[in-house]
């Protein structure tokens, strides 16, 4: 498994890339609140936020088409929304029959579905941004800036830095398995269920004692360096004039499209 | 695949903003909760023992094993995490893991982060710790039991909450989304138990001392076990309830002024529902907030009153 | 010539009470590089971790001139630079500029001079175009040097390194040999590898059973085949 299966960043030059992680941190939750604020059928403004989203993916470098090849990835989610199709009241769209049930579709319920859908899916696309145009240990420092528990964010900076190790570990675990679980010819190979579950059971037990094990290493390597107790961060950002002026144009556009939106 | 998300982790646009906010209000509160508390009983190893697992978790979560016809079974790793790491530390550990699911894989809002860390981060860490502190007396296979009982439950009550969070926000209706959650984390629930037995069982046969009377997972307070239980009861009682009936249900949230009163009458998929945004006044939603919050304190305030389980004082030969 | 370490009849058991050290004195010189060979279990990676005061035992450990106390840890794990073996469990921030970083930003270091320090680290180590990579993109072997470099950024007197060339290859091995060779530091090697040995290092120190069995020139260590071979070494 390469090292950067995990790493959701894209190197490239751009104006984007340069700007303070906070800006980008800033934004993007403006941006997703926006989206939850605006009514159900705005579609003007939806459209708009679309363009928004745009102008962010050409600025970055990456392609104008970079966020929608990959904004399908809560489609599945969307299953938990079908009701409201059938369930809310207004002018009939269609019918039809499903199993035993007599099924409307309705004006205002297709208002909603889509409103659901596009919100959803404008929101992925500027979270995909972010990841795309920010490293995430910088993402963890802009966190920090703007002021989540250090804690929480130490313990995330470490998720981060182990997930790889881990996964690894765990995909080893797996071959050793894979490589074990062999047939006698002529026999029906695979165990019980419960079996197999022991068997995985086994493996969390073991990775979470290689984890523990680990843990107290890294303890010791970070007492060597004198931890005492009160972790130490440095986050080496510094904001520009144009971090701000940035930050403002783009809150200011967001503002806008929620007037637009009410109009 | 690499990355297999949960059908747990609701995207942004999904959930209605007001129960966005009134679940980060307690998300929130508990986190902060968490931090103070697992200063004070991990001290100085706290930072790297949960940032490696964290991982852990995260890693955890591949482990898979088919069950039958393509699907499998795997972790989601609350209870496992609380009755491990104790549970204020299982609530931190389960929290970076479904932001970094968030931030970094998109799987799971990040507006809604905060619906998504109380369903599969907080509750299940307290139904998970709470069952099993229970019976921190009993024997192995006892022990052992209580906690598959406890996964169960609490990928259960995840299930639950998110199902109550779609139906508040406007998204689904109550008679569809509770059974249909429900049904499918029933099963991916007993891989939670199996895999969190089968792991609990590892250890304590490996490393008993990591789960033994002066380990971080003895020494959480007797209030946790209130928690635990009354979330369960909630769950137990009111799932079916909601399914089978949810007139009731809907004439309980509408007195308490949650949803409009507009019916339908056109048969049994009819809705009760109007957009949320539109009829709710704010001070009900803080109120509920409110509300949930001091019952969840005086959980754990019950617990401290109660006599806390004292170390075991080592003798020297 | 001052002593940089002194040891002076280390025991140490463990929970188990298994006795890992039943007695160990040697001292180090100020531009010393000594090795430490022995089979495992013979106790070397317990009495390196006794000489930052991550494990303290029954004995002396002097650094410098100072007793090392509970008081004075944190200026005694300024002056010994430890490097474990394995570089996953070294380097435990998301980038290299912040693990380097670690060590003088917990003396209490400005924000200037941790960066100053962090650029004269990775210069010894020749990374310096690495300050802002991820750690888990590294090789084994940049894991390895970078490791030094975040022990190095705390201007340590002595450089403790545990079996820094496993799992190395060839060429990650050199570079690691021609680095250790040019750092003008006094340094105490713990490794299995005898060419190393033999190349880097004037002085040897051989452990067994949690005892020093030698301490001596490594050409005259090396030429005894008796003694290596009855404490399960060999000749490079």
């Amino acid at each position: 498994m390469h090292s950067d299966a995990f790493d959701r960043y894209h190197d490239t030059e751009s104006f984007i890339h340069r700007l303070d992680p906070r800006v980008k941190v800033v934004v993007t939750i403006a941006f997703i609140l926006s989206n939850a604020l605006l009514p159900d059928g705005a579609w003007l403004a939806f459209g708009l936020a679309w363009l928004f989203l745009l102008l962010v993916n050409a600025l970055s470098n990456l392609g104008l088409g970079f966020t929608f090849k990959r904004s399908f990835v809560a489609l599945p989610f969307a299953l938990v929304a079908i009701t409201v199709l059938f369930s809310i009241p207004g002018k009939p769209v269609s019918t039809f029959h499903f199993l035993m049930w007599k099924l409307t579709v309705t004006d205002m319920g297709l208002l909603r579905f889509m409103s659901i859908l596009v919100r959803s899916w404008l929101s992925v696309q500027m979270a995909i941004m972010l990841v795309a145009v920010a490293r995430f240990p910088d993402i963890v420092h802009a966190l920090e800036h703007l002021r989540v528990p250090s804690i929480l964010t130490t313990i995330i900076a470490f998720l981060y830095r182990y997930l790889f190790v881990l996964v690894d570990e765990v995909f080893r675990l797996l071959r050793a398995r894979e490589s074990r679980s062999a047939a006698a010819a002529g026999s029906r190979s695979g165990g019980s269920v419960a079996w197999r579950a022991r068997v995985a059971g086994n493996m969390a037990g073991q990775l979470f004692l290689r984890s523990y094990e680990r843990s107290d290493r890294v303890y010791n390597a970070m007492l060597a360096r004198g931890y005492a107790g009160h972790l130490m961060t440095i986050n080496p950002h510094e904001l520009r004039n144009i971090d701000y002026v940035t930050a403002v144009l783009a809150i200011s556009l967001i503002l806008l499209l929620q007037v637009i939106g009410r109009l | 695949m690499l990355y297999s998300p949960e059908p747990m982790h609701i995207p942004d646009g999904f959930l209605n903003l007001y129960v966005s906010i009134v679940c980060w209000i307690i998300t929130t509160i508990l986190i902060s909760m968490a931090v103070s508390r697992t200063n004070k009983s991990l001290g100085e190893k706290q930072v790297p023992l949960m940032g490696v697992m964290a991982a852990f978790i995260f890693a955890a979560q591949m482990i898979n094993f088919p069950v039958a016809g393509g699907t499998s079974g795997h972790l989601l790793g609350g209870a496992l995490a609380a009755i491990m790491l104790g549970p204020w530390a299982g609530m931190l550990v389960m929290t970076a893991v479904i932001a970094v699911q968030g931030l970094l894989f998109q799987d799971g809002g990040l507006l809604v982060m905060g619906a998504n860390i109380l369903n599969m981060g907080l509750i299940t860490c307290a139904i998970g710790y709470g069952l099993y502190r229970s019976v921190s007396g009993a024997n192995r296979i006892f022990k052992l039991g209580v906690a598959g009982i406890a996964a169960w439950l609490s990928v259960m009550a995840g299930a639950f909450f998110t199902a109550l969070q779609l139906w508040l926000s406007g998204t689904s209706q109550l008679q569809i989304v509770i059974p249909a959650m429900l049904f499918v984390h029933a099963l991916i629930g007993l891989g939670e138990a199996v895999i969190t037995v089968a792991a609990l069982s590892f250890v304590l046969q490996a490393r008993p001392d990591l789960l033994g009377e002066n380990s971080e997972s003895a020494k959480g307070s007797k209030g946790w076990i209130i928690a635990g239980v009354a979330i369960s009861l909630i769950v137990v009682f009111l799932s079916p309830l909601a399914s089978t009936d949810p007139d009731g249900l809907n004439r309980v949230a509408t007195d308490l002024g949650f949803i409009g009163s507009a019916r339908s009458s056109a048969g049994p998929l009819a809705g009760y529902m109007i957009p949320f945004l539109a009829n709710v006044s704010l001070s009900k939603v803080i109120a509920g907030a409110i509300g949930i919050s001091v019952v969840l304190g005086l959980a754990v305030l019950a617990g401290r009153t109660l006599q806390k389980k004292t170390p075991v004082q080592n003798r020297k030969p | 010539m001052t002593n940089v370490i002194a040891v002076r009849d280390l025991h140490f058991s463990y929970h188990d009470h298994h006795a890992a050290l039943k007695g160990v004195s040697f001292e180090l010189c100020e531009g010393d590089k000594v090795a430490l060979v022995g089979p495992n279990g013979a106790g070397k990676s317990t009495l390196m971790l006794h000489l930052n005061g991550i494990l303290t035992g029954q004995g002396d450990v002097m650094v410098g001139n100072a007793r090392l106390t509970r008081a004075n840890l944190p200026a005694i794990r300024a002056m010994v630079g430890l490097v474990f073996q394995n570089p996953d469990d070294q380097l435990f921030s998301p980038t290299v500029f912040e693990d380097v970083a670690f060590g003088p930003l917990h003396m209490g270091l400005s924000r200037d001079e941790v960066t100053a320090r962090v650029e004269t680290a990775l210069n010894a180590v020749r990374m310096s175009n690495y300050r802002d990579r991820l750690s888990h993109h590294l090789s084994v072997g940049e894991k390895k040097r970078i490791a030094i470099a975040t022990v190095l950024s705390m201007n340590p007197q002595i450089l403790v390194l545990d079996e820094p060339s496993a799992g190395l290859d060839p060429r990650a091995r050199r570079t690691l040999i021609n680095l250790l060779r040019e750092l003008p530091i006094t340094m105490l090697v713990s490794t299995h590898d005898m060419k190393l040995v033999e190349e880097l290092f004037p002085r040897t120190i051989v452990m067994d059973e949690g005892l020093i069995v030698a301490d001596g020139k490594t050409k005259d260590i090396l030429a005894d085949s008796k003694l290596l071979e009855a404490h399960g070494l060999e000749r490079p």
